[in-house]
């Protein structure tokens, strides 16, 4: 059987130890993720493959309703149950197994005899997984750093000295109550979050 | 000549409720956009869940054209008749002047939502999460990425506004 699958490695040495795994977990989700939405838009999420071929138009008139973008999902199977990561070592390994491999070989061409195949009909290339030399497209990959990025340990950030005005008496805060709704699905961007964008967005500016 | 805001705390918190107020307009198009898009790709808006295809026979009853011409096999992206997807809101409630946690609300009224997001759908029973309405669950890391860039947005367009003044 062919081996689809390319492995992603990953820095984490600033990442506390015992988080590595839950990173690697949450950038093999997002790449998952990440192809899906690729693929179903007609486009590789390989650096350098750029937009599938359409779809024969006859192919797409008796399979697809017509529909001549190449989404590689015809039952839906390839993509949905047999695309899966593993964690690995070094990182994660995204990976095609089970009856789809052969199919996946069909679509990547990262075989030999996928390749030969391919050039006998002159089947096109529609890759999804990167071959030995490629990886993911930029904005895949400065996705995945952004998840390491926000599991590293980080300097506490220096604290601000306050120099408003003594409060007036009598005007202090308003409580906040707690308002959570719980019938429906809640986000709280709590005012502190705001606060330390609002610094944030200060110091960006040099104010 | 500018105001320095460094240091002051207040000058700070007084900038929080036209802050609130920029992203009750601005973001729940956004987030709104963001979560229809994932649907539509067959992208589970809710981390670490995976939206599993169609079963053999529904595919074969949307082939055989039974459905809508427009239903399609695959992505999975629970389209039949874009009922459900309307039915997607997203609320930002705020008390804006009073100190009121800016919150969320992200919600189907179809109830077709429940039956994919809870109950299950068909014989089989499947669950294709579509909120993270359990505990411990969240959006996925684009979606939530939205709702937070969209308050950095504000953040910088509120800043923005002040320092033309």
């Amino acid at each position: 059987m062919p081996e689809i699958s390319k492995e992603i490695k990953l820095d984490l040495t600033d990442v506390p130890a015992g988080e590595r795994d839950n990173v690697k977990r949450d950038v093999g989700d997002f790449v998952i993720n990440e192809i899906l939405r690729s693929v179903a838009g007609g486009n590789s999420p390989v650096q350098g493959e750029g937009k599938f071929k359409a779809l024969n138009r006859n192919y797409a008139k008796d399979s697809k309703q017509g529909n001549n973008t190449a989404n590689l999902q015809l039952t839906g199977e390839m993509l949905r149950t047999d695309l899966d990561f593993k964690l690995t070592p070094a990182g994660i390994r995204i990976e095609v197994k089970g009856n789809s491999e052969d199919r996946a070989d069909g679509h990547n061409q990262l075989s030999s005899k996928a390749k030969n195949w391919a050039n006998k009909i002159g089947f096109p290339k529609r890759r999804f997984i990167p071959d030995g030399r490629q990886g993911f497209t930029s904005a895949i990959k400065s996705g995945y750093r952004g998840i390491i990025e926000d599991a590293k340990v980080i300097e506490e950030e220096p604290e601000i000295e306050d120099t408003s005005p003594e409060p007036t008496p009598g005007t202090g805060a308003i409580p906040e109550n707690d308002i959570r709704d719980t019938t429906s699905i809640s986000f709280l961007l709590s005012d502190e979050a705001i606060e330390r964008e609002i610094i944030r967005e200060l110091k960006r500016r040099g104010r | 000549m500018g105001v320095k805001f460094s240091k002051d705390l207040r000058r700070v918190h007084s900038l929080i409720p036209s802050i609130k107020k920029e992203y009750a307009s601005r973001a729940p198009s956004v987030i709104k956009r963001a979560i229809r898009t994932d649907m539509s790709a067959g992208v589970s808006p809710v981390k670490g869940k995976r939206w599993q295809a169609y079963s053999d026979s529904y595919r074969k009853a949307i082939a055989s054209g039974r459905f809508q011409s427009s239903k399609s096999v695959a992505p999975v992206n629970l389209r039949l008749t874009g009922d459900l997807r309307r039915s997607l809101f997203v609320r930002v409630k705020s008390g804006g002047f009073f100190r009121t946690p800016l919150r969320l609300e992200i919600g189907f009224d179809d109830f077709k939502a429940d039956i994919h997001n809870r109950l299950g759908a068909s014989k089989r029973k499947v669950i294709r999460r579509m909120l993270p309405t359990k505990t411990g669950e969240t959006f996925n890391r684009k979606i939530t990425k939205v709702i937070f860039d969209k308050l950095k947005d504000s953040v910088k367009s509120v800043v923005q506004k002040l320092s033309r003044r």
